[in-house]
This record gives structure tokens, sequence and C-alpha cells, in this order.
């Protein structure tokens, strides 16, 4: 069998799997793994984040408690755990692309409540106690004033955290999820000669993905970009 | 704080009963559902891999299932899974039976049940024919590669205490450490390893099977712990398939002389579910 008939005999399987006669798989398994996985772990790590600078002890503490345990442990272990261990105590059996996405949510959530820290944390102090004294309450200081200048700081590490979200996808196969690269890796058992071309294009696919989303970050980072550099300048505190 | 205390032990008393208790009889329940899942490995030819054309599963395991499937009169619904899952998958009831190249030994017997064997093979190692290796007992020593969490390294370990063995994620990462000198020889069921050789094409001759067997695998279903129902009919079905032909007809068309492994005629029957020690 040559390579070409290699690609021929497996493209579609590669692109989506069994789909429609049976789940979706392959490449468009991981894009929209990745996809829901950045688009629900935004919110969740937004919130976690603020969570952890509140200045309420009850939201603070349990949410500190989280991410310090999650960030722990190998996102491995905790794909397993919510496969083979919450429906042990729970009961409920989540599907394994459900299991996979809300490990990945909650892995990635507590990465990006870490970032919004640093970017809340990161901006002068004058910044809070500006808001704060114009009489806003800590959550209009926070959505007003402080987030949408921290957000714009975050943009880099963001965007790092959403690339490896996307790779992590491949975890998957612990659970026999086939996403992109248990898909690979099966086809390279059935046709067993060109390993090094099939795990090629399986670096190439996972780069395009990264690569796209690093291009569409960038584009946005520009947009965002104040057009005279960076915060506006404070004026030079006048001598008395 | 003892107040606590005891209100979580009481709610995990509360939840205890749900601990992987079935709540009604398994077979009931697929009767009811309409279809039976069955956990299938997917990568492992012939017993279930995936078919370019149509992108289903098929193989000997996949046929044997689906005759399961048709005498209950539900739907087969095939899961794949990786090696190392598949025990604790079929526990949790994630799947209703296991057609996984699932080896019958006594160890597993204490977690799940068996159907009647249907398939007998045995581990054998295939080395580096410039390593010099001629037979098990020159493996002491050397770097022998296979499969994580099957039968394959626990059975190398006893015939060569001595052999360094490295395991890896599924059979094919190790026969392609094998290929790139890593080490003089690769265990797996001796029914993979002639399909294994099969792709390799003029490049086979670089590599020898050693003869001696590493012990008999007998390959059976897997079935929850004390299912007695669902065991009955899966057990019935395959002598059923026995009496009427199926069965041979099965071995020789993924095995035997119309397959691409052209095994020789088959020895075993399907008509116990014993293993020896």
């Amino acid at each position: 069998m040559s390579f070409a008939e290699v690609v021929d005999t497996y493209w579609l399987y590669f692109l989506v799997g069994q789909y429609p006669q049976g789940p979706l798989g392959g490449l468009a398994l991981t894009i929209v793994l990745a996809s829901l996985g950045l688009l629900l772990a935004l919110p969740a790590g937004l919130a976690l984040g603020l969570a952890r600078l509140s200045p309420w002890a009850a939201l603070r503490w349990p949410v500190t408690g989280l991410i310090h345990l999650v960030r722990a442990v190998p996102l491995l272990l905790v794909i397993f755990w919510v496969y083979f261990f919450l429906p042990s105590i729970t009961g409920v059996k989540t599907s394994q692309f459900s299991t996979m996405l809300m490990a990945l949510v909650v892995y990635d959530a507590v990465y990006l409540a870490e970032i919004v820290r640093a970017g809340v944390q990161g901006l002068p102090r004058v910044q809070v106690e500006g808001a704060r004294s114009l009489g806003l309450s800590w959550l209009a200081a926070m959505r007003l004033v402080l987030l949408p200048q921290a957000l714009r700081n975050m943009l880099p590490s963001l965007v790092s955290q959403f690339v490896a979200t996307i790779k992590a996808t491949s975890l998957g196969y612990i659970i026999g999820l086939s996403e992109l690269a248990f898909v690979t890796t099966q086809v390279n058992t059935q046709v067993f000669i060109y390993p090094t071309q099939l795990y090629l294009i399986l670096g190439l696919s996972y780069f395009v993905l990264c690569f796209s989303l690093t291009r569409v970050a960038f584009w946005l980072e520009r947009r965002l970009a104040p057009v005279s550099g960076q915060h506006p300048k404070l004026p030079a505190r006048q001598p008395a | 704080m003892i107040h606590r205390l005891h209100r979580v032990l009481l709610v995990a008393a509360l939840l205890l009963p749900w601990l992987n208790t079935a709540l009604a009889d398994q077979l009931d329940d697929i009767r009811k559902k309409g279809e039976i899942v069955i956990g299938v490995l997917g990568t492992d030819e012939p017993n279930s891999f995936v078919d370019p054309k149509t992108r289903g599963y098929i193989g000997y395991e996949v046929d044997l299932a689906t005759a399961i499937a048709k005498k209950i009169g539900v739907k087969p619904v095939f899961r794949q899974m990786a090696v190392a899952a598949r025990i604790p998958e079929l526990q949790q009831g994630r799947v209703d039976l296991l057609a996984a190249s699932l080896t019958h030994n006594k160890e597993r017997e204490a977690q799940i049940d068996f159907s009647l064997t249907h398939f007998i093979t045995g581990s054998k190692v295939l080395v580096v024919k410039r390593s010099g290796v001629q037979k098990l007992s020159d493996l002491a020593g050397r770097k022998v590669l296979t499969v994580k969490g099957g039968t394959q390294e626990p059975n190398l370990k006893r015939a060569v205490p001595t052999a360094q063995v490295v395991t890896f994620e599924n059979t094919q990462q190790a026969f392609q450490t094998l290929r790139q000198g890593k080490g003089v020889g690769y265990v797996n069921d001796e029914s993979s390893l002639y399909s294994d050789i099969g792709k390799l094409g003029p490049q086979a001759s670089e590599y020898v099977l050693l003869p001696e067997n590493l012990n008999f695998e007998p390959l059976a279903l897997g079935i929850r712990k004390g299912e007695k129902a669902l065991k009955a009919i899966v057990d019935a079905t395959l002598r059923e398939m026995e009496a009427n032909g199926d069965a041979e007809r099965l071995y020789e068309r993924w095995w035997g002389q119309q397959s691409r492994l052209k095994f020789a005629k088959r020895t075993f029957k399907f008509d116990s579910d014993q293993v020896a020690q």
C-alpha cells in the first residue's frame, strides 16, 4: 500500500471519525472539543479569578483551595477520576465527550483564574483606589475600570493557555475518545508501515490549529491596543 | 465540628448503596434500552478494527458480539476503549459486554465473569535476527518491548525474570521501538504478531519468531460479575454458533485460510468457560 493510497483510504476517517454512522471523531471532534472548551473555560476562569480576588472570604477560600488542588494534579488523572470515580459517587454516568469537556473546562478555568488574578493585581494600585473613591462598588470597579485594562494585558497569557488546551484534547485517548491523536494512532496500527508520515500529519494538524488561534489573538491584541502606547499616563505628581 | 463530621458521614451512608450496584438485572436493562453496548479495542486486527470503507468496526469479536445482540433482539452499539480501561469500563456499567481481545485468567475472575472461551492464542516473542537471540532464555538481561496493561508483560516476566521489560500505550508503539533497534524483542499475542509481520513486507526477513509459547491465552468475552442471565444468553449464543457451523466459518474468515493471517485449522471449540491456573 503506497502512502497515497493510505491517504485516499483514511482521509475521511481522519477528518470526522465514524460520523455519521457512529460518533463524531478525528479532526472535527478535536476542533469541537477545543472550541467548546475555550468558550466555556473563559467565563468560568473569569468567575473563579474574580472569586479569588474577592473581598469575601467565604468565596475566596474555597476557590483558592480548588485552584491549588486542581493545579497540583495532572490533567490525565483529572480525566480518569471524572470518568471512573465520580460516577461511582454520584451515580450519573457522563459520556466520554462530556467527561473530557468537563475535565478540560475545570482544568483550564483554574489556570485562567490565576491569569485573571495576575492581570488585575498587576494594575497600578491607584486604579482601584480611584475607582472606589468615585463611589463605585467593588463589582462595578472590576467591571468598568479594572477588567477592561487587565484583560488587554492578559491576552498573551490567555492565548498561551488556550493553545495548551487545544493540545490537551489529545489526552482523551485514556477514556477512548476518538479525537485526532487517537484516530491517527488507530490508522497507524492498521497501516503499520508509515508512522513517520502519519505522525508528521498529526503534528502539522495541531500546528495549523494552534497557529491560527495565535494569529487571531495577535490581530485582536493589535485592535485592542490603545492608540498611543500603554495605559493613559497619570499626571506627574506636583511637588507640594 | 463534630456535628459537621456527622453530617458528612450521614450523606456518605445514604450514597453508599448507589456505589457500583446494578439495581435491576442487566439483561432486562439491555432489553429495555433496546441496545447492548459492547466494548471493543478497535485497534486489534482481526478481533476488532476499523473498516476504512464504512468507517465502522469489523472483525471476529465484532461478529461474535453482533450475533449475541441479534439473539437478545437488540441493536449492538460498539464503543472503543484503551486496553487498561477495559475492566473498569465494564465494572462501572459503561459497557454491557467486553469483546476486547480479553484474556481469561484466574486473577481476573475475581473482578469480572467470562463467557465461553472463543479463541485460544499464546504470547510469543518476535526478535531482531541480528541480536542473536534464539531461545527465550537468551532474553535474560536484554531489553524486551510490549504493551502496557495486558497479560504480555507478566507472562514474559514469569518466563524470563531478568529481562528488562519496557512497556508502551499500544502494541504499535512497542513494535515501532523494536524496528528502531531500541530493544531486541517484542512480545504480543501470536495472532497479532502474524498480522504485524504480514504488514512489514520485505523487511519481515529481519525478524524471527521464537518458537516457545510464553503461555496459553484463552480469549473470552467479559461480563459484569454476577449477571447470570446475561452470561447464560451469551454462552447459549456461542454454543449455538458452534453447533450450526458459524463458529468455524467466522474462524476461517478472520483467522484461517480466507484471511490475511492464514492460521492453520481450528483446534478449539466454544465449549468451556474454565481456564487452567
